[in-house]
């Protein structure tokens, strides 16, 4: 009896050793030996200088596009929750850009927080500005929606980031309660178009990838940048305020 | 009670006399091999410091002062490894109108090992992505995309080995699904594998190859509300990855999250938000017979 209990006890043992040596690589990391040693390193970091120099011609190329200056904002343009002064800017000069290009009605500019990628300061802006808040090679495109799709689309971004101009939407939790385009309520037996970029085009909600849409064979950074010079050639600056365009309760 | 401590308690209790010559075995060879991991994601393009204007940001990054930084790392420590985790393009003018060419050339001067592809990187389309390759001596490592639909099946490659001292570190990437983030002309009809089986392909893969450490170059993004796959869910389901390192969801830790799942698998996620404010640091400790790993993890701001 003793004889097969020690056979098993060593089978086990030779087992176990096995098990070490091939087990030993997968060993887990123990938590509890990690510090955390997050340290900041400041100004006193000195600039690389072999790689300042091979920076340098590309820099000094860009510099001469990027810092013409090609308009002015009264105010900061900033992204904030729900509307801002940014996605309003925006969405209204994709409308209106959309509308001196294209022969068709236009009723909505539209563009996604997302795309937004930095905020323009208050005074000078300049090409570098532009290309900061839109990087993309996004162009200008046109969808039309039937009525009831309009409102699906509304419906779908209640309480998301998207900025419409020339709209006015509000809802209460889940619900549309108010739909105005152009300040008349949403008639959903009428066609709209929207002014959107190709990438929104195909991207949410699904079903708007389905519909057809016409290029307007222009990027959405230069249709910016033209809308500040049109700005500056005519004495005008930008200076876009909130108006409880969307307003989610 | 992790793994280890899980056999060395049994062996106790029914190694009987071969304890006695097991001890010792696991006691020496205490020479330590130290290896330092560094990384950055989410790059963008920023091969400037953000420029000075109220931002957030402001004054922080830039390249150069990374390469010095990288530089004086590599003077301190003998054994460094240099990843990046994919969007290497896209957010500034540099990418506008140069493609991509001075971020490869400066990270390929930095050292940089292996890199994964990132959905940005594909904003030129593949062609464009290829042109630029020549300008990086490092390659771009990606498992879970299928080239067999065009003509990239051999531009890319699913992981790399690395050697330091003996050690083997074993280095796979994984790229984010492409629905609403890379249109089709861009990715030509690439294909999109799941994350969580090819992970599992190449941890068995690695692990077949001896590596004592494996790693995930990601950019599939720390973590979601919903359900879908991320780093933070890929630690849970697939065993086998000792560290990830991160991407996509331009998220700041502090230190690396140790995330341990349900067959007591223990993975390291790390990522340093983006545009090169910050490089990741990870050290690790091997004991000479690789029975043990100890590790530290840090990120360093550049301002």
């Amino acid at each position: 009896m003793n004889y097969y209990i020690n056979l098993i006890k060593n089978s086990i043992s030779v087992l176990f050793l096995i098990f070490i040596f091939l087990g030993c690589k997968n060993t887990v990391f123990k938590p509890n030996t990690y510090a955390n040693k997050s340290s900041k390193i400041d100004s006193t970091i000195v600039a690389d200088s072999a790689f300042e120099a091979q920076i340098m011609p590309f820099r000094k190329k860009l510099d001469a596009i990027m810092n013409r200056k090609i308009g002015f904002t009264k105010v900061a343009l900033t992204k904030t929750e729900g509307e801002s002064l940014l996605g309003n800017f925006v969405s209204d000069a994709i409308l209106e850009k959309a509308r001196t290009i294209s022969t068709q009605k236009v009723d909505i500019g539209a563009v996604n927080n997302g795309g937004l990628r930095s905020p323009l300061p208050q005074g000078s802006i300049t090409v570098g500005h532009i290309f900061e808040l839109m990087p993309f090679e996004n162009e200008l495109v046109l969808v039309d929606l039937t009525g009831k799709q309009m409102k699906q689309y509304f419906e779908y971004h209640i309480g998301k980031k998207l900025h419409l101009s020339n709209t006015k939407v509000r809802a209460k939790g889940k619900i549309l309660v108010e739909a105005l385009i152009g300040g008349i309520p949403l008639d959903t037996m009428k066609t709209y178009t929207i002014a959107m970029s190709d990438y929104m085009a195909t991207s949410e909600p699904p079903f708007i990838k389905t519909l057809q849409t016409k290029k307007l064979n222009i990027k959405f950074r230069d249709l910016l940048i033209y809308y500040f010079e049109e700005k500056t050639a005519k004495k005008d600056t930008v200076n876009p305020i909130i108006s409880g365009r969307l307003v989610f309760e | 009670m992790n793994r280890r401590d899980f056999m060395q308690n049994t062996i106790l209790t029914a190694g009987g006399l071969l304890i006695s010559s097991q001890i010792p075995l696991l006691a020496s060879n205490k020479k330590e091999i130290k290896l330092t991991i560094l990384h950055t994601n989410d790059t963008h393009s920023r091969i400037d410091p953000f420029p000075n204007d109220g931002r957030k940001t402001s004054g922080l990054g830039g390249m150069s002062r990374r390469a010095t930084l990288i530089k004086k790392i590599r003077k301190e420590e003998k054994n460094v490894l240099l990843f990046d985790s994919g969007d290497i393009f896209q957010g500034t003018p540099y990418f506008n109108y140069f493609g991509g060419e001075l971020e490869y050339k400066l990270m390929s001067q930095m050292g940089y090992d292996a890199s994964t592809l990132g959905n940005h990187d594909f904003d030129n389309g593949l062609n464009g992505l290829r042109k630029m390759l020549p300008n990086a001596n490092f390659p771009m490592l990606i498992s879970n995309y299928d080239f067999k639909n065009n003509d990239f099946k051999n531009t890319f490659q699913p992981y790399k080995i690395f050697e330091k001292e003996g050690l083997k570190i074993g280095v796979f990437g994984i790229g984010i699904e492409f629905e609403g983030l890379v249109p089709e002309n861009l990715h030509e009809k690439t294909l999109y594998i799941d994350p969580v089986e090819k992970s599992k392909e190449m941890v068995k893969e690695l692990t077949t190859k001896k590596c004592d450490l494996i790693i995930c170059l990601s950019h599939l993004g720390y973590k979601y509300e919903e359900n879908k796959i991320s780093d933070t869910l890929l630690a849970q389901k697939v065993s086998g990855i000792d560290i990830i390192l991160g991407a996509h969801t331009h998220t700041f830790l502090d230190k690396p999250v140790v995330i341990k799942n349900n067959e007591g698998f223990q993975t390291m996620v790390a990522q340093v938000g983006w545009a090169g404010i910050k490089l990741g640091r990870i050290d690790l400790t091997f004991s000479k017979d690789k029975s043990e790993k100890r590790y530290e993890g840090m990120s360093i701001e550049i301002s």
